[in-house]
């Protein structure tokens, strides 16, 4: 089944008449469908599931018709809703064509008539269309594709975590019952058992004596047996329940394994935010300090440089160094000797006395070299400020800079963080939650166990009834003729019933097989994936003693699991295509697209070997994302691959729009209408 | 299941050797009474609800086993 076409109109938040053409299969086999969150992505993906099956999966499922084309319609028209859809299988085109229509009312309402109509015409090799419509359509398009694997190849990406859950076994095992087709199986098992019971009755009717009590025995036994299985399957059903909590206790309990390493991350990066913190205040209070003590220094560098140059001024005039020191005059009159050997006379001491005393070079030579001194003292205190100011101000750079590293490493750990379901139990609640369930677990096992060892004594004990009847029933002809019937129908019902078992097994060994090639090709993560009997996806990963134990998997992983199985099926699908021609009636195989929304959205760490894995495997791959999970890695892998691309435009009251780039063209992605009353999209082809 | 049996003929092929091995076990009117009611029901496969169907299989394990 590939896609060719797709005409919607009206329906839901897409308000008008858009077709996309799907890329074919091929290098360029993926069509982009590029929408804001909001904008109806999901809408296009329930758009096909309505138009295949009529299945309504959404929120207001009465509300098809879009509400803003409801709003233009006038009151007393009727306002349609309709999706057609083109695909192609085993050379013959299929148009499905959906539609409701309802009448607009006086109150604004649609009346409440269920006008829904399917029409499914065919259109064969030599060009020849013919309406199947007098046929079943809902039978042709299962055919097709059966609605029960449709959620295989039309999903959104939070579905496919729901797969690898223990919920998800049911939906796994009717996607490997849909494989091997096991209605018309199922329906012969159901009836040869009915079958049995009618003989059984014609039996107790025409036989006496101890045939008969015989019989009333065999009857006895079967509806012993009846209640038996019945309390069986409701213990299965119990199991279940109780294996779905031992596996979110085991997630939970898994979760603080995984996050154990973040939380002590972020506690130690919290510590050292503290540190930094603290360590930033001290270098900025010394350098306060600093600046307190001798900053005035570097504010006052005018002052210094004023004493520098009136010193340097009075050394270029000559006035200093002075000549004659006053001291060096106040020692020879001291001694009363002049440095001529003459003795200083009366009058020449006067003289001396009376020019040392005159002369104030002297003091002022003294007061400039102690300025100088003092100047030199201050000039080194300001460098050495200027130094520790530096230091100072360098290392508290250092420090804003580590910190801002730090509070970026724990803003991302706390994002890491985020999201997780913390709830308040520790895991000593989880571990004896589990403990608890375990038993519980153990408990019911144990009853299904002896109910099944009970119902196989039963079955024992019916064959040796019903053998002790045949042998009292051999002489009579009509008693002897009905329990060879009854043991015809019991033998083929076995058979049938065995058949059944050993084809069911097969297909999920194949798929078991299947499944571990397709991750290694699209997760590239050493572990081993399992797709056991009981239809469970689990994944191993190697321990430190060499062996394989169950994995805790984080949305990634399932994410990544799901789409290895339905890469698996979709090779399956397309094997089974040719084995079953001729056989009309059942599922016929072929290839098969995958129609995904938002698959990407958790699976950081798989964006780009997934995608490159799903292009290399599957046929034709319709992708719809919003931009950002496009942007980046995912379009590093598809883009190559793209053949066709479209964009949902929001049409919302909002104040502002948005404008994306896709291939160096501007396209609108959010339309700023702040008029409108409902949020509306609008479908545009962009591929340049 | 080892990888050059991983594929859908293989899987035809494993299955009719299994519904081989239960064709040996059943007897000649056993094995006529399992083809017709595959048959039945296959031809009936397509209705949601048929009626009829465990009469018809009951007429042949009759008609088969006098």
């Amino acid at each position: 089944m590939i896609l060719r076409e797709l005409r919607i109109t009206n329906f839901r938040q897409i308000t008008g008449t858009y077709t996309i053409r799907f890329a074919p299969p091929g290098d360029h086999s993926v069509t982009l469908i590029l929408g804001e969150n909001g904008s109806g992505k999901t809408t296009f993906l329930n758009a096909c599931l309505w138009c295949l099956y009529g299945r309504k999966d959404f929120e207001n499922p009465g509300e098809i018709i879009s509400h803003k084309a409801v709003e233009a319609t006038p009151v007393g028209q009727e306002v349609k809703s309709n999706v057609r859809l083109i695909l192609e299988s085993g050379g013959q085109t299929y148009t499905i064509e959906r539609s409701a229509g309802l009448c607009k009312l006086q109150d604004g309402r649609l009346d409440d008539a269920d006008t829904e109509k399917l029409n499914v015409d065919v259109t064969d090799e030599k060009g020849v269309t013919r309406s199947i419509n007098d046929r079943d359509p809902h039978q042709e398009i299962g055919l097709l594709l059966p609605e029960e694997l449709a959620g295989f190849f039309f999903f959104r990406g939070e579905d496919l975590e729901e797969l690898v859950a223990q919920a998800g076994s049911d939906k796994l095992k009717g996607a490997v019952e849909t494989f091997v087709d096991l209605l018309v199986l199922d329906r012969s098992i159901a009836h040869l058992v009915d079958v049995e019971r009618n003989l059984e009755r014609d039996l107790k009717e025409v036989s006496s004596g101890d045939a008969k009590r015989l019989t009333e025995e065999v009857e006895e036994l079967q509806s012993d047996m009846d209640s038996l299985s019945a309390k069986i399957a409701e213990e299965r059903q119990q199991e279940k329940k109780i294996l779905q909590l031992v596996e979110e206790v085991e997630d939970r309990l898994a979760e603080i394994e995984e996050v154990r390493p973040l939380v002590e991350k972020r506690r130690e990066l919290d510590q050292k935010l503290g540190y930094l913190v603290e360590r930033i205040k001290e270098k900025r209070g010394e350098l306060a300090d600093r600046i307190s003590a001798d900053g005035y220094l570097h504010l006052r560098s005018d002052v210094l440089s004023v004493g520098v140059k009136l010193a340097s001024e009075a050394r270029k005039s000559g006035e200093i160094p002075a000549k004659i020191k006053p001291q060096f005059v106040d020692d020879l009159l001291g001694i009363g000797v002049c440095i001529c050997g003459k003795s200083i006379d009366e009058e020449a001491r006067r003289s001396l006395a009376e020019w040392r005393n005159t002369s104030a070079l002297g003091a002022l030579e003294t007061a400039i070299t102690h300025l100088g001194g003092e100047i030199a003292h201050l000039q080194r205190r300001k460098d050495m400020f200027r130094d520790d100011f530096d230091q100072r101000r360098i290392e508290i750079s250092e420090l804003e800079s580590a910190l801002e590293i730090t509070e970026a490493e724990r803003s991302r750990v706390e994002g890491e963080l985020r999201g997780r379901d913390f709830r308040q139990e520790s895991a000593r609640d989880l571990q004896a939650a589990k403990n608890r369930h375990d038993s519980e677990l153990h408990e019911v096992r144990l009853r299904i166990s002896r109910a099944e060892d009970k119902l196989a004594q039963q079955e024992e004990t019916l064959e040796q009834r019903r053998t002790e009847r045949d042998r009292c029933a051999k002489d009579q002809e009509k008693e002897s003729r009905i329990s060879r019937q009854i043991q015809a129908a019991t033998n083929v019902r076995k058979g049938l019933q065995k058949l059944r078992t050993g084809w069911v097994a097969l297909v999920q060994e194949n798929l078991d097989h299947e499944l571990q090639l397709k991750w290694d090709e699209i997760a590239q993560l050493p572990r081993r994936v399992q797709f056991d009997s009981d239809f469970r996806l689990s994944i191993k990963e190697l321990g430190g003693d060499n062996q394989w134990r169950p994995s805790a998997s984080s949305s990634a992983n399932k994410r990544a699991l799901a789409l290895a199985f339905v890469t698996s099926l979709i090779k399956l699908a397309d094997q089974a295509q040719g084995s079953r021609d001729g056989k009309r009636f059942l599922f016929a195989g072929g290839q098969y697209p995958l129609v995904m929304d938002a698959p990407f959205a958790t699976m950081d760490s798989f964006k780009r070997t997934v995608p490159v894995g799903l292009r290399r495997t599957v046929p034709q791959i319709v992708l719809v994302t919003n931009y950002d999970q496009w942007q980046g890695e995912v379009e590093d892998a598809l883009g190559i691959a793209v053949g066709s691309a479209y964009v949902l435009t929001l049409h919302t009251p909002k104040e502002t729009g948005e404008t994306i780039n896709f291939r160096g063209i501007p396209v609108e992605y959010v339309a700023a209408e702040p008029d409108t009353v409902f949020d509306w999209s609008e479908l545009k082809e962009i591929m340049p | 299941m080892n990888p050059t049996e991983s594929d859908w003929h293989q899987i035809d092929k494993r299955k009719q050797q299994l519904l081989a091995e239960i064709w040996e076990q059943l007897s000649p009117e056993e094995r006529d009474i399992l083809e017709a009611t595959l048959k039945i029901e296959a031809e009936h496969r397509h209705l949601l609800r048929p009626h009829g169907l465990k009469k018809s299989i009951q007429d042949v394990i009759k008609g088969t086993i006098r």
